[in-house]
């Protein structure tokens, strides 16, 4: 259930990677200083499972933490994010978001799984990934409800 | 049916020309006991051949103005009558403002409001109408009083509830474990835990840091940092219900001290229209638990007894896609008593 922080450094970047759960227990402190002195920071939040409405706090505490100084990207998010992130726009105060793991589902074959695409608008009229029967699978989901408009 | 018991039927007027709206709620309400009679024309109100009137259910696709006017024309036709309001063009703003705005208890979308496409012609003829069983219970409930029933009127029959009490941030932790293993041992995942958990925290957390009172009715936990632990006294207990049909999950939070009020909801849910802002600084309330249980749920009820309980219920549909629950939208049902 507890957030999970995985750092890995080398060459002035770090790359943070959080699963679990994040709310307001999330210890932004803690993570911020692994990132030490790097001068690049990749944090991926592919894995966050869910994040409650304290939580949404502790994200932004954390981006900004992770971003004073440094050159920050948002690697991936998960689908918790994604929705609270195209309801507020500026919830990661501008930082760039470069894919969003989301659920799919098949609708020849009805199964059901996750993958990375782009976060950006339309990322789904070109992008829409295969299913193993061959078929291209669709968002199990709204559009608008996890990508930005 | 009431005339089996020798009682004269009670009636609900629907304003409507959209065809399965008028067949929805005909078969919903007319299951909830009622004699239903609809017209197209507001101007009608009140129906003459209707007696008893409990409900009024206006279709806002119809309002050739603004929904404000005929939201106002159904009132003056039923002074005093619960008012029930639909739409599918626009449906999840134009229904936001029936709430907030026009004061309107019950908001319902109807199926199929949500896959519309964006700034296109709106075309009634995709839109299925209210879901019945979300109208059904919401007619129940007016019927039969606004009672803290729990999660019951919204699965089907014999379905089992659970129910945990609450007093401290340690019992709301592990209430929400036991709600996420109940979950998973019905093979709900992905999508589908992540609303359910999401809704049923943030009702444990208002109900732990925003509900409680003090004597002289100011807010007790309100200013705190939510990373401190709170302690309910044994009479202050928070009360949570959950429970699944297989269709239909349900989970309900009642607390002791009936401090929520209609303006708060309103004031949350309007910034759902007015576009959210970021979270709130300072160690309080982040102000986005209401807006963000709205956002997974697919109804969502409040029921108030000013000072003395506030019962707020997400039901959410899992019975089949993870799009087809959001296509559903959210209804949004406020009941207060005395």
């Amino acid at each position: 259930m507890m957030i999970s922080v995985d750092v890995r450094a080398a060459n002035g970047i770090c790359e943070i990677y959080l699963s679990g759960k994040i709310d307001e227990k999330l210890d932004v402190a803690a993570i911020a200083s692994q990132a030490g002195q790097a001068t690049k920071v990749r944090l991926s939040l592919a894995q966050v499972r869910s994040i409650s409405s304290m939580g949404l706090r502790s994200v932004e505490s954390l981006v900004e933490a992770l971003g004073r100084g440094r050159d920050l990207v948002l690697s991936d998010i998960s689908p918790a994010l994604a929705t609270q992130m195209a309801v507020i726009p500026n919830l990661c105060g501008g930082v760039a978001v470069e894919a969003a793991r989301l659920p799919f589902v098949c609708p020849a074959c009805s199964a059901e799984a996750s993958h990375m695409v782009p976060w950006k608008a339309n990322a789904l009229a070109t992008l829409s990934p295969k299913c193993t029967c061959g078929a291209v699978m669709e968002l199990d989901g709204l559009a608008e409800q996890y990508l930005p408009s | 049916m009431s005339e089996w018991s020798g009682r004269k039927p009670q009636g609900a007027a629907v304003v409507s020309r959209h065809g399965p709206t008028c067949r929805r709620a005909a078969q919903s309400l007319g299951a909830a006991g009622l004699h239903v009679r609809s017209t197209a024309l507001p101007s009608e109100l009140p129906l003459p051949d209707l007696a008893d009137v409990v409900a009024v259910l206006v279709d806002l696709d119809v309002a050739i103005g603004s929904a404000s006017a005929l939201v106002d024309e159904a009132r003056a036709g039923y002074p005093g009558v619960p008012l029930l309001c639909t739409a599918g063009i626009d449906a999840r703003l134009r229904l936001l403002d029936a709430f907030c705005v026009a004061r309107v208890d019950h908001v319902l979308p109807k199926r199929g409001a949500l896959t519309l496409p964006r700034g296109g012609m709106p075309v009634l003829g995709s839109l299925e109408g209210p879901d019945e069983h979300d109208l059904f219970a919401a007619v129940r409930r007016l019927i039969e009083g606004p009672d803290s029933p729990g999660v019951a009127p919204y699965l089907l029959s014999g379905a089992p509830v659970h129910a945990v009490q609450i007093r401290s941030t340690t019992d709301k932790d592990a209430a929400l474990d036991q709600i996420v293993r109940f979950a998973e041992s019905m093979d709900l995942g992905g999508e589908k835990l992540r609303r359910l958990e999401l809704a049923a925290e943030e009702l444990m957390m208002n109900a732990l840091y925003d509900a409680p009172r003090t004597e002289d009715g100011s807010a007790r936990h309100a200013h705190l940092d939510r990373r401190l632990p709170v302690l309910l006294a044994p009479s202050e207990s928070i009360t949570l219900r959950f429970g699944c049909d297989g269709q239909t999950v349900a989970v309900a939070v009642c607390d002791p001290f009936g401090a929520l009020d209609r303006l708060a909801v309103a004031d949350r849910l309007g910034r759902v229209k007015d576009g959210l802002p970021r979270p709130q600084p300072g160690l309080g309330g982040v102000g986005l638990g209401l807006v963000m249980t709205y956002s997974v749920a697919n109804q969502l009820v409040f029921c108030v007894s000013p000072g003395r309980s506030t019962e707020v219920t997400a039901v959410l549909h899992v019975g089949g896609s993870n799009r087809a629950a959001q296509e559903r939208g959210t209804a949004v049902h406020y009941y207060e008593q005395p």
